[in-house]
């Protein structure tokens, strides 16, 4: 498609908006409402242009291209409305620091910055140098404001954590609430109030919290004035340099554009190019990166217990210490864990570690690998799982969607933005789960399920897709048979109960939504404690995806769950957190060594305990040695995100003296101690053993990684699937009398390594409290307790404290908590499950 | 509940023909105006103490009482008017509704009294039809308002109505509709005057499987009401032309968007929808045909951009009402993103005249591209205050002198605004101006939805201008820069002129604002939100230039520039003004000449609002 732009034929590209098609002709149209991934909206105007045949001004980023339009950007008589429009903006935007005649000088010499009152700024605006309408200015050539000077005098809104609000800054471009309603599918803020009053705020004007931001950041980031501030940086001079670095938080893999100045980070933004993320981040990314590699609980010595108290020693002694003691236990003595934020390097030296150093099977990743690591047990037997997984693009062409088990907006943030990207184009959304969620509005039919009726749930609707006509095909697998006969004598209405869902009506709902043409893509994760019952669940969506064609997309917690899944298929197969944690507490395990957070310590003090950490915790004071780990920017490494993505992550930070990586603490000791092959000179030296050991890393290199952005896991192969048949008797959740409540624990990432987000930063804990256990108010009214009152969850075989938190999206006789490894020392236990029986009572 | 469904024409044929017969039997009836504005002058007391005084007489079953929708002539309310000998009663009280009875209806003897009074030549007139303020009214789709009790189904279907549903419904195909409309050349009376026909014909050609009308009830204008009281008086009117128009686009669901300050139209639309679904007017296979369509009401919180199409649609869709660039266009996509047929209440309610009276009937009325009547209202400084429908190309000196009676107390006409808020000043020299869409954007205003102010000598263009400005500067949505800041700005120049802080530049930068704002704006609110100002500028640039060069307001409006004094030789020391100063700025004595302090004086004008020999000047 061509068109004529002043004068000069461009190839448009059908689709396009003039705007869109100017911009990549490198034709210069000033916009400041306009951004690439949203919606026209036409509200600056600034972009207008003249098209032949068409009456008076026509905004560009709203006017698709013709083929043979002419379109005129340039006039004299645009020129002047440009300038008088950006006279007009300037009339409700401090201007001093735009049209000032001394400005060359000031940035120098900051000569004049009490040339202009401090409220309205001049130099004192938090974003000066940052500033889109700066730019625009500068290309109008505007040296001039003529008309009067409106200043709102509104208060800047701070009462929110993470970023200020000034709105006497705002230009009402409108960004800010687009990206929230059309990004994020959040609509956490819009216009309020008309004409002169307009402004961008909540319902009623409430603080973002009580509105129920997410503070994902992405307003911050589309904001192209200083309205919306991070309020750290307001704070910090400009960076030096940015750097990009995967975040290691959650298993998404987003990738971040890291601001550094003197040797620390200083903010960090998602970067637009990031294969996973595109742009997006969440409240973790976007604003607790910063606060890790210069957190007040660093540990940046090593440290060893000879009496009573732990000492501050040298490197070496430090390892001669620790290395004669770990020698004196005997094989599987000693008890291993690992972080799985750790880089793929890091968690490969320390599973080798384990096996040829200390000689233990009994090695644990701190946080499961749930979903993903069940559904690449299952495929090891019923075919290769890279036929059956999904990326995230995937998800954003789906044309239904189903969300098991996860409240993506919170726990899974970039997965909910390309559901979203689905829903726009019109796709079909069910959403299953035990609670309400913000999902819920967007979608077709909700399926609310009891906690552990999940699997049920699952069964029925794969019944469903037989009963309800799907062709009973062969070339599922050689016991199809069987399995076709199993889904055909289920009991519906048995299933229902036992789901807890209320209505068949809205199962069949999802199951017509199913049953649709169009590609299906089925999100699932787990609970904290993958259980039987859980692997039956995973059973049953595995044949739900292969009667539907559809694809799953098993949601990983942590930022290298996935890698470590990888890892783990390599080496021996490892312990239940149940069955490593009674190994503790019954003296099978004498010894530990902890290169992640596990709440082990408080139920048993064990003979002797390594402690490979970043950052004091609680165990920190149990342990009888501790050596200082580099965080996340201080080594290079890769990470596997959910979809099974491979990417490099650079050392952006020198360490802290006397702190070093987790491969290399670890190949220092089996060097000291002469056990095992530790010759590793770097990581990439790690890479390149693990990509021979480890076949999903097959061909893997730093080199390689670095050039292509990325790329996917080798999969072992393409074989044809084959329907599993589920258990016979589904596994039913032991109920008992004296524990009357159903706790349902979720994993969501919510710290880095020992670091709690909560503790980190005070805002977030005003976000996301991690001690709050959610409770139905009925049930809460018959315990007599009231929101934010303190309780003590016991269940079989231990106990903790928390805080009650009442919400009506909690179905009665359930209860919720987001577990975070057992950071806190209150909520220092193991959970025996997922969901398991408890009795709540006062505490203190 | 039996079953009240009409299910086709001849069974609305025989229901008609029952309720005329019934109508007939009643010897009497006395209507009384219920529209909105009668209502606050306590219409309702008088009506029901007519009620009363008829009963307590046992004369209710010759004698009826109907309160009806408005019947526009609202300076002079509460009105009675008795059928069908046509005596007009105004201002009438409720003790005087025992009088009326015994002497008009039983008695036949005229109340004089209470009849009308010729402003100019003060002979009484007795018959409603013979008042000056109808005669020249033709009076199409206003007039059955002041016939029917507008909550009663059986009132409208007596009087021909859904008659031209009917009709078309019996034989017509959607595209005869579409032409009828087309070749009666009814253009959209929301203000841009749009061919309806053509509109239709969009919506029709649109692909999609769902539909929607919408009727605009938003009417935000200032001083407008004629779509209040068409929808409050006669709503079935407007639910039948929606209902042809929905059989002509092929729409099946329609919304009458509604703002929430109009309740009496609230109530009453709802209630007709809820008659007209009894009936089986609205509903599945309407009348027996394949033909089905549904209405429901949506409620605006006052806004009047909501009055902008896409605007509106958010509005309904619960998203805030700001508008959106076009195209595309409702007709493509609208509602739901699904094709979307926008018409005002007075389009639609134009619609079955048409249909029962054919094109050529229609199209022989008005001017060469304006067909057909207009309803304006008259408001402002004018004696007869209210609702006028005249042909389109009547002009403005006999809307004005002939119908609204002049300007009160010998007063100077100055000029007069046209087109709500965001339409023109119209100066002396244009009063012959024949009134239609192109001659009123000739002279720089527009026709808008009908609202028509008058002005007269002792008002200040400024200060007009600047209140417009500032009605606009609350309700432009925001959305686009140059009208939310182009108005502010504006605004704030005018309010600096009117406080005599002008400066000669100022009026080239009022100017060039205003063009920018009118060529840069989203929406119709922006693009036209500067006509106030052009408009003045063009037609009373002296006055500005007063304000500005001599620091002066010829209107005597302006607080800054003026000073109030008494006039020794024309003060009959009644004292009446010195009372009425709040602040004391006034002293006399008794039958002596007042005198003013303009010191204390703080120039609210109350002194010369109730001088009743124009002692009090201003200047």
């Amino acid at each position: 498609m061509k068109i004529s732009l002043n004068g000069k034929q461009i190839d448009a590209g059908a689709g396009r908006t003039v705007l869109e098609a100017a911009r990549a002709a490198g034709v210069y149209i000033p916009s400041l409402c306009d951004i690439p991934r949203l919606e026209p909206f036409g509200g600056c105007r600034l972009c207008l242009i003249e098209i032949s045949g068409r009456r008076g001004y026509v905004p560009a980023c709203c006017t698709s291209v013709e083929d043979g339009m002419t379109v005129l950007s340039e006039t004299p008589a645009l020129q002047k409305i440009r300038r008088e429009i950006l006279e007009l903006i300037l009339t409700e935007h401090p201007n001093a620091c735009l049209i000032c005649t001394e400005k060359e000088s000031c940035d120098e010499h900051k000569s004049t910055i009490r040339k202009v009152g401090e409220t309205t700024g001049c130099v004192l605006c938090p974003n000066n140098g940052r500033c889109e309408l700066q730019d625009v200015v500068e290309a109008v050539g505007l040296d001039r404001v003529r008309f009067p000077a409106v200043y709102r005098n509104i208060d800047i809104k701070k009462t929110d954590p993470f970023f200020d609000r000034d709105y006497n800054l705002c230009i009402l471009c409108g960004r800010c609430v687009r990206t929230c309603q059309e990004e994020r599918g959040a609509g956490t803020i819009s216009f309020i109030r008309r004409g002169s009053e307009a402004v961008v705020g909540t319902v009623l004007d409430v603080p973002l919290l009580e509105a129920g931001c997410q503070m994902c950041g992405a307003c911050v980031d589309a904001c192209p004035t200083g309205a919306l501030t991070e309020r750290a940086l307001k704070y910090e001079q400009p960076a030096e340099r940015t750097d990009s670095i995967i975040c290691p938080v959650c298993g998404m893999g987003c990738r971040m554009d890291v601001s550094l100045l003197g040797g620390r980070i200083i903010g960090s933004r998602p970067a637009p190019d990031g294969p996973a993320n595109g742009g997006q981040a969440c409240v973790r990314g976007r604003f607790l990166l910063r606060e890790i590699p210069g957190s007040d609980l660093r540990i940046t010595m090593p440290m060893i217990r000879r009496k009573k108290d732990l000492e501050e020693v040298e490197w070496a002694e430090a390892l001669d210490f620790v290395a004669g003691r770990l020698k004196s236990f005997k094989k599987d003595e000693i008890g291993l864990v690992y972080s799985t934020q750790l880089t793929t390097e890091d968690i490969f030296a320390l599973k080798k570690f384990g096996r040829d150093v200390l000689k233990t099977k009994r090695v644990l990743p701190s946080s499961a690998s749930g979903a993903p690591d069940m559904m690449m047990d299952l495929a090891g037997t019923n075919g290769s799982i890279s036929s059956l997984i999904c990326d995230l693009n995937a998800v954003a062409e789906a044309d239904t969607l189903v969300v098991c088990g996860s409240d993506l907006p919170r726990a899974h943030p970039i997965a909910w933005v390309n559901v979203l990207k689905a829903l726009k184009k019109d796709a079909g959304l069910v959403v299953a789960g035990t609670a309400d969620s913000s999902m819920d509005r967007h979608a077709d039919v909700t399926l609310r399920v009891k906690p552990g009726g999940e699997s049920a749930l699952y069964g029925l609707l794969a019944g469903k897709m037989i009963t309800n006509g799907r062709e009973k095909s062969g070339a599922l697998g050689p016991g199809s048979e069987k399995v076709f006969a199993f889904y055909e004598s289920q009991k519906e209405k048995a299933l229902l109960d036992s789901s807890g869902i209320e209505k068949m009506s809205s199962v069949e709902t999802a199951a017509a939504l199913l049953l649709k043409k169009g590609k299906t893509v089925i999100l699932w994760d787990t609970g904290t404690v993958p259980d039987d019952r859980e692997k039956e669940a995973a059973v049953h969506l595995w044949n739900l995806a292969l009667l539907t064609g559809a694809r799953l997309l098993p949601l990983s917690s942590t930022g290298n769950s996935r890698g470590a899944a990888e890892i783990r298929r390599s080496f021996a197969a490892e312990p239940t957190a149940s069955a490593f944690t009674q190994d503790v507490a019954e003296g099978r395990i004498k010894a530990l060594y902890l290169a992640g957070p596990f709440p082990v310590l408080k139920t048993k003090k064990t003979e002797f305990t390594v402690l490979q950490a970043s950052f004091w915790s609680e165990a920190s004071a149990k342990a009888d040695a501790v050596f200082p780990a580099a965080v996340f920017a201080e080594t290079e490494g890769t990470f596997v995100n959910t979809e099974g993505r491979l990417q490099y992550s650079p050392r952006v930070l020198e360490p802290p003296d006397g702190v070093k990586e987790d491969w290399r603490i670890v190949s220092l000791l089996s060097q000291i101690m002469k056990r095992g092959d530790f010759t590793f000179k770097n990581a990439s030296g790690i890479l390149k053993e693990a990509s021979e050991v480890v076949p999903a890393f097959a061909g893997a290199s730093f080199t390689g990684l670095k050039k292509s952005n990325g790329r996917f896991l080798k999969s072992a192969g393409e074989s044809p699937l084959n329907l599993i048949l589920p258990f016979e008797k589904p596994t039913k959740i032991p109920t008992n009398k004296s524990y009357p409540l159903l706790l349902e624990c979720r994993d969501s990432a919510e710290g880095y390594r020992e670091l709690l987000f909560a503790v980190a930063h005070p805002g977030f804990a005003l976000l996301r409290d991690p001690e709050a256990v959610w409770l139905n108010p009925k049930d809460a009214k018959s315990l007599k307790l009231g929101d934010g009152d303190p309780i003590k969850v016991s269940f079989f075989g231990g106990s903790f404290g928390a805080v009650a938190r009442l919400s009506d999206g909690v179905p009665v006789g359930a209860a919720r908590t987001i577990y975070a490894g057992g950071l806190l020392p209150e909520l220092s236990f193991v959970p025996p499950a997922s969901v398991f029986p408890v009795k709540i009572t006062r505490g203190q | 509940m039996s079953d009240k469904k009409i299910r086709s024409s001849s069974q609305l044929k025989t229901l008609r023909e029952k309720h005329r017969d019934r109508q007939d039997s009643v010897k009497q009836w006395v209507t009384v105006c219920g529209g909105t504005g009668c209502r606050a002058y306590g219409c309702l007391k008088v009506s029901g103490a007519l009620q009363d005084e008829i009963k307590s007489r046992g004369l209710d079953k010759e004698i009826q009482v109907r309160v009806t929708g408005c019947h526009g002539f609202c300076e002079r309310g509460p009105l009675v008017v008795i059928q069908p000998s046509g005596v007009l009663y105004q201002k009438v009280k409720p003790g005087e509704v025992k009088e009326i009875v015994e002497e008009t209806v039983i008695g036949s003897r005229v109340l004089d009294r209470l009849l009308y009074k010729h402003p100019t030549s003060g002979e009484k007139i007795i018959l409603e039809k013979e008042v000056p303020f109808y005669q020249k009214q033709k009076r199409l789709i206003f007039g059955m308002n002041g016939l029917i009790d507008p909550t009663r189904i059986e009132d409208y279907i007596a009087n021909d109505g859904y008659e031209a549903l009917a009709r078309i419904l019996s034989g017509s195909k959607p595209e005869d509709v579409i032409s009828l409309i087309k070749k009666a050349n009814l253009r959209g009376r929301g203000g841009a005057g749009f061919p309806t026909g053509i509109k239709w014909e969009f919506c029709r050609a649109s692909a999609g499987d769902v539909k929607y009308l919408i009727c605009n009830c938003d009417e935000g204008d200032p001083g407008a009401y004629m779509d209040r009281s068409l929808l409050e008086g006669n709503p079935h009117l407007v639910i039948e032309g929606m209902l042809i128009g929905a059989y002509a686009t092929g729409a099946s669901k329609g919304y009458i968007y509604v703002r929430t300050e109009y309740p009496l139209a609230v109530l009453n639309a709802s209630i007709a929808i809820e008659q007209a679904q009894e009936r089986g007017f609205l509903g599945d296979n309407i009348l027996g045909s394949d033909f089905s369509f549904d209405l429901e009401i949506s409620k605006g919180a006052g806004a009047f951009v909501s009055g902008e199409e896409t605007a509106l649609i958010a509005a309904i869709e619960g998203r805030p009402p700001e508008p959106e660039v076009r195209p595309p266009y409702p007709v493509e996509s609208g509602l739901y993103q699904k094709p979307t047929n926008i018409n005002n209440v007075e389009t639609w309610a134009n619609v079955p005249w048409i249909v029962r009276n054919g094109a050529e009937a229609y199209a022989a009325i008005g001017t060469d591209g304006s067909k057909g009547t207009k309803i304006f209202s008259l408001v402002g400084k004018i004696n007869n205050t209210g609702l006028v429908e005249v042909p389109m190309g009547m002009s403005l000196r006999e809307i004005i002198y002939d119908i609204g009676g002049g300007i009160p107390d010998g007063r100077e006409f100055k000029a007069v605004q046209t087109g709500g808020p965001s339409g023109g000043c119209i100066p002396k020299d244009l009063l012959d101006l024949p009134i239609d869409y192109e001659s009123l954007l000739e002279a720089g205003s527009m026709m808008g939805s009908g609202g028509m102010i008058v002005m007269d000598e002792n008002t200040c263009m400024v200060d007009v201008a600047r209140y417009f400005l500032e009605f606009l500067r609350g309700e432009s949505c925001g959305k686009c820069t140059s009208c939310r800041e182009g108005i502010i700005a504006m605004h704030d120049i005018l309010i600096k002129i009117c406080a005599g802080r002008g400066e000669p530049a100022d009026l080239d930068l009022l100017g060039e604002i205003a063009e920018a704002v009118k060529a840069a704006s989203l929406c119709g609110l922006g693009t036209t939100a500067p006509q106030p100002v052009l408009s003045t500028l063009r037609y009373f640039r002296n006055e500005y230039e007063a304000h500005i060069n001599d620091r002066r307001c010829p209107g005597g409006v302006c607080k800054e520039l003026i000073t109030y004094r008494i006039d020794p030789n024309a003060c009959t020391g009644c004292m009446v003004c010195v009372r009425s100063c709040s602040v004391k700025a006034i002293s006399g004595e008794k039958k002596q000449p007042h005198t003013l302090n303009a010191e204390l004086c703080i120039k609210c004008g109350a002194c010369r609002e109730v001088c009743k020999f124009d002692a009090v000047i201003v200047e």
